[in-house]
């Protein structure tokens, strides 16, 4: 060949080295960052193993005081028996998770996560007061405002938890809570704007039940604890020292490798050969599960978020968005006594999935049923919801809300989470008037969500109604069986299109939509909507933000 | 009789110029032979590790097996080719296809894979974000070793050309990362 004469001049090599520069330093660097964010993640030779503890159960709230003095709910004009006056103080507690390792620091109601359990009773007000006493800076760096949503209630938007209704460290805020639904399981959980993720994943969380006479008529299991069972699952990230560690991959999502169910690691529940019903919740930030037993046997799911099924549906897995709530019934009379059954999770698409995500808990089948009663799943549950009856040919009007990616500013190569194109900051920016929707009082809409995206999935949320899932076209292509009761969340896909059917009351006013992936909440993945009459030059009586503001726990005490 | 001076020798028909260092000691051509070893090591150094990692990446997904074991045949070929037949057009393939194959590491382990079970092709996925291990990194590094041979070894105006568009692809990536694109 040619002699080798060519040489690359110092010049050439600075100009190479761009290149090499970058194509050896942005992997490093994306690495250090989050390795910096996790600086000493457990790694998982460390993660301890999963099955040695025992499933805690959450403490039931006790009311401060309660009374029987009959009113009625001021805009529905629904009538309430009496009401029942909680208190609690969202404030930094320490817990023990990990066997072997100290305590880990946690936020929660009345210190502990998840918080206490609600029990309320159908046609009882509740008024919940919400003390903020947690620090002035969070752990993770930020002031730790919050906004309490009961998620499942038909509040009025004052005390919906909406995201700029904040309650700052030091001051504390009364919610009212109409509980004229049909039984269900709630959960109560922060909404501050922004800063939901880290919030709710330092623990803000509890489980809320709901009880009426269809529920009380059924032969169900019952015994808040014993058979009747919260099952609060979520998954979290630990440093060396124990302590909770946030990342969210820049923005994008939080895949934790501890799996926590009532805030232990893969714990365990020694169950008799009976029926036990379960309240699957979902707290998650960011992950979904597919959830199995280990046996193959079926689960009933029984009740969604909006309550009880019409009927029974028995499954042999079902996919649980963030937020979801589902009641199943698990039948351990078929297994034999020294059986462990382990509940699994299978996963979905687009979950950063780890060697110690596919299992949940398990339950050890330790005994005979020393309890026959209400050991049965009766062939109907609730015929009669009223979401359930809706046709679409109730509907007034069809809209789409598009769940998308979008440039920051138009040309920007920054993206952000939107809804049709638009963040929370757009409802901020209008001081909190700009709606992507405007149903009449008692309208029946379709509603159809659509996610373009093949990336990842939208556990969407539509707060103030039940709704039923009408159709799903794209990616799992139809409505699964689980689904076919009144929910509040609905799973959309990678590249899912699904209809929902609402009538939107009793209530009016302001409400949010968004993802309940709660980093896309944050940044910035929230609309709102308005039912009834706008109020654009007057004042709301039920204004979310400025109708029920949070006051100075320091003044009232002086007052 | 007078002996007289032989003549100093002249190359008949052929202009005279200054002679390159490497013409004057022949060292050019050995350079330049040395160049199609080390780039032919580089080469099968990248192809190797590819090779290496396709077993646990068809487990993965068949799509990533394919895609490993087409980078070490191609990496391992070509570098036989290239040491056995070295020639401009090879060269730049050679440029070329290395550097989809850094370029698609990097965005990988940046932003996330781009095709995967699960996905709609280039959506962004950051839930599939890999990490950095010193297998990628070395051939990724043995492949910028590798296009910066073959630039050397491009004729004068090709390799300013090369050169110049691959300072703009560093600096595409460098815009990508700083601009928040790639995350």
């Amino acid at each position: 060949m040619d002699a080798f004469a060519r040489k690359i001049s110092r010049k050439d090599m600075l100009k190479l080295g761009l290149l090499g520069s970058a194509a050896l330093m942005l992997p490093l660097e994306r690495s250090a960052r989050t390795e910096l964010a996790v600086s000493r993640r457990l790694t998982s030779k460390q993660i301890p193993a999963p099955f040695q503890v025992r499933l805690p159960i959450p403490p039931v709230a006790q009311p401060v005081r309660s009374d029987d003095v009959p009113g009625a709910d001021p805009s529905s004009g629904i009538p309430f028996t009496g009401t029942d006056y909680y208190e609690i103080t969202m404030k930094a507690g320490q817990a023990q998770i990990l066997p072997g390792f100290g305590a880990t620091a946690v936020y929660g109601y009345n210190g502990v996560t998840p918080g206490p359990t609600i029990k309320a009773r159908q046609g009882r007000r509740a008024v919940v007061r919400q003390i903020n006493s947690l620090p002035d800076v969070a752990r993770f760096g930020y002031k730790p405002w919050t906004s309490v949503h009961l998620h499942g209630s038909a509040s009025l938007p004052q005390y919906d938890g909406y995201a700029s209704d904040i309650t700052n460290p030091g001051d504390f805020k009364d919610y009212v809570y109409p509980n004229f639904q049909d039984a269900r399981t709630l959960w109560y959980h922060d909404h501050g704007v922004h800063h939901t993720a880290e919030n709710a994943y330092m623990g803000l969380a509890a489980q809320y039940h709901l009880h009426d006479a269809i529920e009380d008529g059924l032969p169900i299991p019952k015994s808040y604890g014993r058979y009747d069972i919260p099952l609060t699952i979520r998954d979290a990230i630990f440093d060396t020292n124990g302590q909770l560690v946030y990342d969210d991959g820049g923005q994008s999502s939080l895949y934790g490798d501890v799996i926590l169910v009532n805030g232990a690691p893969w714990p365990v529940m020694k169950v008799e050969r009976r029926k036990y019903r379960f309240r699957l919740l979902n707290a998650s930030i960011s992950r979904s599960y597919r959830l199995q037993l280990s046996t193959g046997q079926p689960m009933t799911v029984i009740a969604t978020d909006g309550g009880l099924m019409p009927a029974p549906q028995p499954v042999q897995n079902l996919r649980h968005g963030m937020a979801e709530r589902y009641e199943v019934i698990i039948d351990f009379s078929q297994n034999k006594i020294g059986d462990k059954v382990v509940l699994q999770n299978l996963s979905n698409p687009n979950n950063t999935n780890f060697g110690t995500t596919g299992q949940v808990m398990r339950f050890d089948v330790a005994g005979d049923s020393s309890d026959p009663t209400d050991n049965q799943v009766p062939n109907q549950l609730n015929p009669d919801n009223k979401p359930m009856l809706l046709t679409a040919a109730d509907a007034v009007k069809t809209r789409e809300m598009v769940f998308k990616r979008t440039p920051i500013v138009p040309g920007s190569l920054e993206e952000h989470w939107t809804v049709n194109g638009t963040t929370w900051d757009d409802v901020v920016a209008s001081n909190y008037r700009f709606t992507v929707a405007n149903p009449r009082l008692n309208d029946v809409e379709i509603w159809e969500l659509h996610n373009p995206g093949g990336g990842w999935f939208h556990p969407v949320h539509i707060h103030l109604v039940d709704f039923k899932v009408l159709s799903r076209s794209g990616g799992a292509n139809r409505v699964f069986p689980y689904e076919q009761g009144p929910k509040d969340v609905v799973y959309v896909g990678e590249g899912e299109r699904v209809r929902v059917l609402m009538r939107f009351g009793p209530q009016k006013g302001r409400y949010m939509m968004h993802c309940h992936n709660l980093v896309h909440e944050d940044h910035d993945m929230m609309a709102q909507f308005n039912v009834g009459d706008a109020y654009p030059d007057t004042v709301d009586p039920n204004d979310p933000v400025y109708a029920a503001q949070a006051e100075s726990l320091a003044l009232a005490q002086t007052l | 009789m007078a002996i007289q001076a032989r003549p100093p020798a002249r190359t008949e028909g052929r202009p005279t110029r200054p002679p390159t260092p490497g013409e004057r000691d022949g060292s050019g051509e050995v350079a330049g032979t040395l160049a199609l070893y080390a780039a032919a090591v580089l080469g099968l150094t990248a192809a190797m590790i590819h090779l290496w990692v396709t077993p646990q990446h068809i487990a993965e997904w068949w799509g990533y097996g394919a895609f490993f074991l087409g980078c070490a045949l191609a990496q391992g070929f070509g570098s036989v080719v290239l040491f056995r037949w070295p020639a401009q057009p090879l060269f730049l393939v050679g440029i070329a296809g290395n550097l989809a194959i850094a370029v698609l590491y990097v965005i990988s382990r940046t932003w996330g894979m781009p095709v995967g079970p699960g996905l709609v092709p280039f959506s962004p996925s950051v839930a599939h974000l890999e990490s950095p291990d010193l297998l990628g990194m070395g051939a990724t590094a043995a492949e910028l070793g590798l296009v910066v041979i073959l630039t050397a070894l491009l004729k004068d105006s090709y390799r300013a050309r090369t050169i110049n568009a691959l300072l703009l692809a560093g600096a595409a990536l460098w815009t990508l990362r700083f601009t928040g694109v790639l995350p």
